[in-house]
């Protein structure tokens, strides 16, 4: 077997957050953000993460690439930690991780045109390449998202939202990186050109045998481009599985509840359709519930949920499905 | 008499870069407790007819044609005027709960404020209809909760504090701006069935305006497809679903992200919106469209009314579209 | 079939650009402008023009000076003599240029400490910050005048002290004003991806966030020019300014003011009117520049 390209294990990112009116002197209090989470990434995959806002998903993103702070363990190509790397250290795998982020106008500077914003990665990582080299490399790149190459000179505001993203992306690829981290790429943009994004990221990934880590808080948006799926849920991960399976079988009623909220584009069907409510707010991470994070929410509990922690088991159909529940898939019955 | 009909409704905007013209030609009527939906990306116009109806363009927008509430004319009129029609006939919900509610005020103060200035009612009364409208919008602990800042709830509460401030004064049409597009998915469902419920409630009509035709499906009775400010087909909500009229209908619904389908390959519609600074002779979907023939070039179609199965429906389209 | 256009590259219009472009439509802001360079010229290239030097006096008019030494095309003085006979064209040349000078450099040197230091704390944010910024905060309330003051009757009146004083303590509201703005772009996603692509923090600040604060610290300049003069006015009007016989406005209109009641009126008037349109243009300049930099603000 080889070697996975990314190897989570026990991640946890902590933020002390500091009361405005508390005294100095006070400890501050400490959010998890992200607990424990776990997850391997082979060569070529894309494992999409889902869950609504607040559940983590984005600062699981920026500790990968040590934009966090965070304890456990991240592996990379098997056998380098990169919790702990200095800066230094850590410069020449960046050029191997990129990032596409969720909005395509305040994530290009405003004051650089699309030329200099594609090639800065490149100063930062092949500096020995001449202009006339690195210009040439972005032409090309611009042609490999449908950019016209003669807009090289022109500024982001001058394009539409779904060329800007293209730009984003043609910023993350132009150094080849083996890892493409995208936090939301399409949410901010209208439906029609939300597909065109994601057919491009497909039909990227196929060609430079890019793994990647796709997150988004809508089911509908990762069945399009996932192998595997991660639900999470106040920092946690509550059911994991190949995306055919999730989508067929899934087991934690709040994967249950996410697919049903997503709007069916057929009148009768989503008329007659019987939605899986959640019951009330998602709860402060500051003050999480004791035992399954979930069960405030959950139509499902009882008093185990509350006095013992599931943690995240294979369900048995498939050794790849896991999920973090006491009663997995109750409500399929 | 329909409710609020809508006839030739052009909205422009003068800009440094020239004129903008937003809103071409839009006409529509919306019936008592009817729900129309207006789909469109952004850029097509969706939210400047909103605000063209409700008066509240900017500065250096002009609207012509007519907006008839009721029967009284609407457009460009004075805004006192306007504000007796505004809240008690027509109400509007934004997308940006937190930004359309006065941070510096309580949720008590905001909504009692309303109800004094329309209704003159006293200060105990108009907290006792704004506690009951909180629990209308199925906000927990209503009573105390009234006292709280925007802030201080979540996002979904927020828009269910505007939708239950929108509906105070019991209007006749709710124009509802992309109420859920700044919404987590559990949320959205949250509130869309919340809207059609108080809706069906309160008999009220509604107009729900919206880039995500998925979102439409369940909540609306008739669909209006705009582009590039023009409305591009019109039709009763399962017509459409069944049988789009126009490419950029049939578009949108093929690009639609489902989960209820096995196959993972998706449709895109090529290209982008037309810069609307330009003005062209031809079909504004035309660089997009795979149905083009030499006329879309040359002519614009206009919006034709015609019946099929039984149904009226209209679409702005040169060529004839087996779906 | 492809164009040439469509081959060629196509020249991009920045923000700069789409914002001068706002500004020469705004006519204010462009009277205003116009209004500087004509006062920029008048005060290095009057001298050319003017009939004496600044410190020479006329003996002519000397002793009847309010009978004699009115403005006049015919004996050279064009805005008249001030009281003791000297050319007051002259003077007002030497003046502007003073008060430019003082108005410009400081302004310069509380851009230049303020935007460094701003955008540095706010970038290093937590402690850093923190610290920086409370020293910000004891520096500001000290009374600024009283400081300057004490600058110039200690080391003496000199235009360097001058400068120094003025520059020292302006760049403190600047400097909050830009890491107030340093914060909110920090916070921006373009910085992230800098952050992420490993892109170093000299490079952040200064290819991507001081790029952004331009905007804002124009703003703010133009309007902490006239700011700088009328400090400087004030200075040279209690006479701890620049030294005589150089003069800068401040100074000829506290010797106007002073012999107002003899009836030589026009040695307030002269050195007033121009500060009063320098100043009031600036104001225009920085309100156009404001509106043309963030369009939105309307």
């Amino acid at each position: 077997m080889t070697k996975p390209l990314l190897e989570v294990k026990n991640l946890c990112v902590d933020y002390d957050i500091r009361n405005e009116h508390a005294l100095p002197w006070k400890s501050p209090q400490t959010l998890q953000a992200v607990k424990e989470v776990s997850f391997t990434l082979g060569a070529g995959e894309t494992l999409g993460i889902v869950g609504e806002s607040g559940s983590g998903k984005s600062t699981l993103a920026r500790a990968i690439v040590q934009l966090e702070k965070a304890t456990g363990s991240i592996l990379w190509g098997g056998d380098t930690e990169l919790i702990g790397l200095s800066r230094q250290q850590m410069l020449p795998f960046r050029s191997q991780i990129q990032f596409v982020f969720q909005d395509p106008f305040a994530s290009l500077n405003p004051r650089l045109t699309v030329g200099q914003i594609i090639e800065e990665p490149l100063t930062v990582h092949q500096p020995q390449l001449s202009r006339t080299q690195r210009r040439e490399r972005v032409r090309s790149m611009m042609h490999r998202v449908s950019l016209l190459p003669n807009q090289i000179n022109r500024y982001p505001h001058e394009f539409s939202g779904g060329q800007c993203q293209r730009i984003g992306i043609a910023r993350a690829l132009i150094v080849e990186p083996r890892l493409l981290i995208c936090d939301e790429p399409v949410s901010a943009l209208d439906v029609s050109i939300q597909a065109q994004i994601i057919n491009l990221l497909n039909s990227l990934q196929k060609e430079m045998g890019l793994a990647m880590l796709f997150i988004a808080h809508d089911l509908s948006v990762v069945k399009h481009i996932s192998d595997r799926v991660m639900v999470m849920y106040l920092g946690k991960v509550m059911e994991m599985a190949d995306c055919s399976v999730l989508y067929k079988q899934p087991s934690h009623p709040y994967t249950q509840a996410l697919i049903s909220a997503v709007p069916l584009p057929d009148p009768q069907q989503e008329r007659s359709k019987k939605r899986i409510l959640l019951l009330g707010d998602m709860p402060s991470p500051l003050s999480p519930p004791s035992g399954c994070v979930f069960r405030t929410r959950c139509q499902y509990a009882t008093t185990e949920c509350a006095t013992r922690t599931p943690q995240l088991q294979s369900t048995g159909n498939s050794s790849e499905h896991s999920v973090s529940c006491h009663f997995p898939a109750v409500s399929l019955s | 008499m329909a409710l609020l009909s809508v006839d030739q409704l052009n909205v422009r905007f003068d800009t440094s870069d020239g004129v903008v013209h937003a809103v071409r030609g839009l006409s529509f009527e919306v019936n008592a407790s009817e729900v129309l939906a207006i789909v469109g990306e952004s850029g097509s116009g969706k939210s400047q007819s909103a605000f063209a109806i409700m008066g509240l363009l900017a500065s250096n927008g002009n609207a012509t044609g007519s907006v008839q509430f009721k029967g009284d004319e609407l457009l460009n009129k004075p805004t006192d005027y306007l504000n007796r029609i505004r809240a008690t006939g027509i109400a509007m919900v934004f997308q940006d709960a937190l930004a359309a509610l006065n941070p510096y005020m309580r949720i008590a103060d905001q909504m009692t404020e309303v109800l004094v200035y329309h209704f003159g009612l006293s200060q105990r009364e108009a907290l006792a209809q704004s506690i009951a409208m909180l629990d209308a919008v199925r906000i927990p602990d209503a009573k105390n909760r009234i006292r709280l800042f925007p802030h201080e709830f979540s996002g979904g509460m927020q828009q269910r504090v505007m939708i239950a401030m929108a509906l105070l004064c019991k209007p006749a049409l709710l124009i509802a701006d992309e109420p859920t597009t700044a919404l987590d998915v559990t949320v959205q469902a949250e509130i869309m069935d919340l809207l059609a419920e108080v809706r069906r409630e309160m008999n009220m009509s509604m107009i729900l305006i919206t880039h995500d035709l998925g979102v439409v499906a369940g909540y609306s009775d008739t669909v209006m497809v705009l582009y590039a400010g023009q409305v591009v087909e019109s039709a009763p909500v399962q017509t459409l679903f069944d049988s789009p009229g126009h490419p950029y209908t049939i578009g949108l619904l093929n690009s639609i992200l489902r989960l209820d389908t096995e196959d993972n390959a998706l449709y895109a519609i090529p290209g982008t919106p037309p810069n609307l600074l330009l003005r062209q002779s031809g079909c504004p979907f035309v660089e997009r469209c795979e149905f083009a023939i030499e006329r879309c070039h040359s002519e614009n179609p206009a919006l034709n009314e015609y019946r099929l199965e039984n149904v009226t429906r209209s679409r702005a389209c040169h060529v004839e579209i087996n779906s | 079939m492809k164009t040439q256009a469509d081959i060629a590259v196509v020249k991009g219009r920045s923000l700069w650009s789409e914002a001068r472009r706002r500004f020469y439509k705004n006519i204010a802001a462009m009277l205003g402008l116009i209004v500087l360079i004509l006062v920029s010229l008048f005060a290095f290239f009057g001298q050319y023009i003017a009939q004496f030097p600044i410190d020479e006096i006329d003996f002519n008019v000397i002793g009847q000076v309010e009978q004699e030494g009115g403005p006049s095309i015919k004996n050279g003085h064009y805005f008249g003599t001030d009281d003791l006979g000297r050319d007051l064209f002259a003077r007002v040349v030497q003046g502007t240029q003073v008060s430019l000078i003082v108005g410009f450099v400081g302004a310069f040197i509380a851009v230049a400490m303020g935007t460094l230091y701003g955008a540095i704390a706010g970038y290093a944010g937590g402690r850093t910050d923190n610290i920086m910024m409370r020293v910000v905060d004891i520096l500001m309330a000290i009374p600024s005048m009283f400081v300057i003051i004490l600058l110039l009757v200690m080391f003496g009146r000199s235009m360097a002290m001058l400068f120094i004083g003025v520059g020292m303590l302006s760049w403190l509201d600047m400097s909050r004003i830009v890491r107030g703005q340093t914060l909110s772009i920090k916070n921006k996603e373009y910085i992230h991806a800098a952050q992420a692509m490993g892109v170093s923090d000299v490079k952040i600040i200064t290819r991507h966030i001081l790029p952004n604060l331009w905007g804002i610290v124009a703003v703010y300049a133009t309007l902490l020019i006239p700011l700088m003069i009328l400090t400087e006015s004030f200075i040279s009007f209690i006479g701890l300014g620049v030294q005589e016989p150089l003069t800068s406005w401040g100074a000829l209109i506290s010797e106007g003011a002073g012999t107002m009641q003899y009836g030589t009126l026009w040695q307030l008037t002269f050195p007033l009117f121009f500060f009063v349109i320098t100043i009031s243009a600036f104001y225009f300049v920085g309100d156009g520049l404001r509106d043309a930099l963030d369009p939105k603000e309307r």
